[in-house]
């Protein structure tokens, strides 16, 4: 049952663009001549044949000569002693002229042939097979021959059902682009999304306002950063490239933080399965988050040709896409870009992956002072031997 | 109160199937326009050998002009793809003039992906004239690249047009016709013109705006051939065979002049050795308002 549904939404997929192409493909050529074409004898015409008659009137390589003539079908040939007044139409034949013909000789799938006898006073005009025109054929008119009628032209997919695909298919797209981000950062920094994961954990709101602070600082941090540079005189050749590495590291916080929140959200909705690794269950998190955080956009997406509807949806995908970043900005930040667990206390350095908090320890005297020391600050001075003696 | 049942693991994997499954259908799925190329054959016969005026209006694409075997005045072979309007032509039987008009846009607006788009605006033009009737041909194409090809065109008069695209204009064989003037006027494309001592023209007239300018004097001359070349911005470069006398005058704001082969200078003026003794004498007047003129004699 549930692998039908798997393949009943493939198929819906599927068969919507070629099912709105289908209702479009009937629609009427957009370059059909403006005056329409004079019929005549077509009564004992299969249906088929008149449309295709139509359809080749209506290009305009062939135009109505098609429409109003004396209609053959298969093989014909007028012969030469035969006058045709007016255009004569053969379908699905060969017509070969070795009388007159008044007007326009015409094959529709099929050739025409003229012969030395022959003389066509309008034009010569053979789809799909070609002509053959003997050394003393005449023709006043033009010789054309053309690989196919032209087919009915439908007008380009516009308006509701185009504007939904093409949205459809930019957010499914960003998607796909955000997951194999996602994937490309769970491997190469998986223990600083997880830390990032666990931050958020801790706290949301917190991690929430810290990450609003920080979207307000970065302008000021920003232009702090250049007016240093530039009090230095010699920084200010340094100032493009500080700016370059402020938006990258702004962006790699921003990043980090996102998938990070991707990840918790998708972690609470799916129950990790017994057998799966721990790098299994994080990807599995990933992609479930991502999932959902992709439905509120792809519903304003579905929705592009309601403007209205989708301003609503998209603004409160916008919205919840926005805390989902400023949380994982917050929780990127307190976990120094991952590098650190967020309980860690700023100051404090110890090595990743995170454990028991390391002091930093503090500097000794010794390699402070350097230079030797001599006179009574030497004497007085506390000094370690090889056996840990205290002189 | 018995708490939920947990669903199982297998009923996770197909719930999360589904919407993924949908995701990459919806991204393989393009909507699937049909792209038309059409190729279009059209030709007139010609049964005497009167003049005709012939006159090419085209706009995009790639244009080639050549000769047509009898019995044909024109043959021409068209491909276009849907962003344009089939080829046409205007047949004047009692004025002797034929206007031939392809290359226009007007047909489907472009649509679909990049490889559909490059369909659409396929346009490619092969034209046969007539080298039975004397011809005063004008070509006038926007943006296409021409190449054509004159060798047995019977040309009394012809004059070329283009715009942004580059243009090469050959006669590999003596006109059978006395031409009066050849006229070229070129955008920023430029202008190759090879054997041009094939034109058999009198006169040759080039204007070029911005692009390279080549001639080539080689072919056999049989009259002499005055050639003012008006160049605004490019090089102009004229390679002559040693048979031919040459002269040219160069006036121009800030174009360098160079020549090279057995041609001395005399103020603004470059003769070769052999002008005053040679049979056949082409005077040149090059204005260029800025690059190079290159006269090689060899």
């Amino acid at each position: 049952m549930r692998a039908a549904h798997t393949h009943l939404a493939l198929l819906a997929a599927l068969v919507l663009p070629a099912a709105s192409w289908a209702q479009d493909a009937v629609a009427p050529s957009t370059r059909a001549p403006a005056a329409p074409c004079a019929a005549r004898d077509v009564t004992g015409l299969t249906s088929a044949n008149v449309a295709l008659l139509t359809r080749a009137s209506l290009d305009p390589i062939v135009g109505c000569a098609v429409v109003d003539a004396l209609h053959k079908t298969g093989d014909f040939t007028v012969s030469a002693l035969d006058t045709v007044r007016g255009n004569i139409v053969v379908l699905d034949g060969t017509l070969r002229v070795a009388g007159t013909v008044t007007g326009s000789a015409v094959a529709i799938n099929g050739a025409v042939i003229v012969d030395s006898s022959g003389h066509v006073l309008g034009d010569v005009i053979a789809a799909e097979h070609g002509a053959t025109i003997a050394a003393a054929g005449r023709i006043d008119g033009e010789l054309r021959t053309l690989d196919a009628i032209e087919p009915l032209v439908a007008p380009p997919v516009t308006g509701g059902v185009a504007d939904t695909l093409a949205s459809l298919k930019r957010t499914t797209a960003w998607f796909g682009i955000l997951i194999l981000l996602g994937i490309g950062v769970l491997i190469n920094a998986g223990d600083a999304m997880q830390r990032v994961n666990a931050a958020l954990k801790s706290g949301f709101g917190r991690n929430v306002r810290i990450g609003i602070a920080a979207q307000l600082a970065l302008i000021p941090v920003l232009v702090l950063l250049c007016v240093l540079l530039a009090l230095t005189l010699v920084g200010i050749l340094l100032i493009p490239f500080a700016i370059v590495a402020y938006v990258i590291a702004v962006l790699g916080l921003l990043v980090l933080g996102g998938l990070g929140a991707v990840q918790m959200v998708g972690s609470g909705i799916g129950a990790r399965r017994p057998g799966v690794s721990e790098r299994g269950a994080r990807l599995q998190a990933l992609v479930v988050g991502m999932l959902l955080l992709s439905v509120p956009w792809l519903i304003a997406a579905a929705f592009a040709s309601q403007p209205v509807v989708a301003a609503a949806v998209g603004t409160l995908a916008l919205g919840l896409t926005w805390v989902a970043v400023t949380a994982g900005l917050g929780a990127a930040l307190l976990t120094r870009g991952g590098t650190r667990s967020h309980e860690e206390p700023w100051g404090v350095w110890r090595p990743a992956p995170s454990g028991a908090a390391m002091p930093v320890p503090q500097p000794q005297p010794e390699w402070l002072t350097p230079t030797p020391l001599t006179g009574v600050i030497a004497v007085k001075r506390t000094t370690t031997t090889g056996a840990g003696s205290v002189r | 109160m018995a708490p939920a049942p947990r669903p199982r693991p297998r009923d996770r994997r197909a719930t999360l199937r589904a919407p993924m499954t949908v995701l990459c259908a919806l991204a393989a799925a393009a909507p699937l326009h049909a792209q038309h190329v059409r190729t279009l054959e059209s030709a007139r016969l010609l049964r005497d050998s009167a003049p005709v005026a012939v006159r090419v209006q085209f706009g995009t694409g790639t244009l080639s002009v050549g000769a047509a075997d009898a019995p044909y005045l024109y043959r021409s072979i068209t491909r276009f793809g849907d962003a344009f309007v089939a080829p046409t032509s205007a047949w004047n039987a009692s004025q002797r003039t034929l206007t031939l008009t392809g290359g226009q846009r007007g047909g489907a607006r472009p649509t679909g992906d990049a490889d559909d788009r490059d369909d659409e605006n396929t346009q490619d033009w092969r034209l046969q004239l007539s080298r039975r009737a004397p011809l005063e041909l004008t070509i006038n194409a926007k943006a296409a690249d021409a190449t054509l090809d004159l060798t047995g065109l019977p040309l009394r008069r012809f004059s070329l047009n283009t715009g942004a695209a580059a243009a090469t204009v050959r006669f590999d064989a003596p006109n059978a016709e006395s031409m009066s003037v050849f006229d070229a006027s070129v955008g920023a494309g430029g202008l190759k013109l090879i054997g041009l001592g094939n034109a058999g023209a009198s006169e040759t007239r080039i204007v070029g705006d911005v692009g390279d300018i080549s001639l080539d004097l080689g072919g056999r001359w049989q009259r002499d051939m005055l050639v003012s070349i008006r160049s605004a911005v490019g090089t102009v470069r004229i390679t002559a065979p040693p048979t031919v006398g040459i002269e040219m005058t160069s006036d121009g704001a800030l174009a360098r002049v160079s020549a090279s082969g057995p041609i001395t200078r005399d103020g603004d003026v470059w003769r070769s050795a052999n002008f005053a003794t040679s049979a056949v004498k082409v005077r040149i007047v090059v204005t260029s308002m800025l690059g190079k003129v290159e006269l090689v004699q060899r």
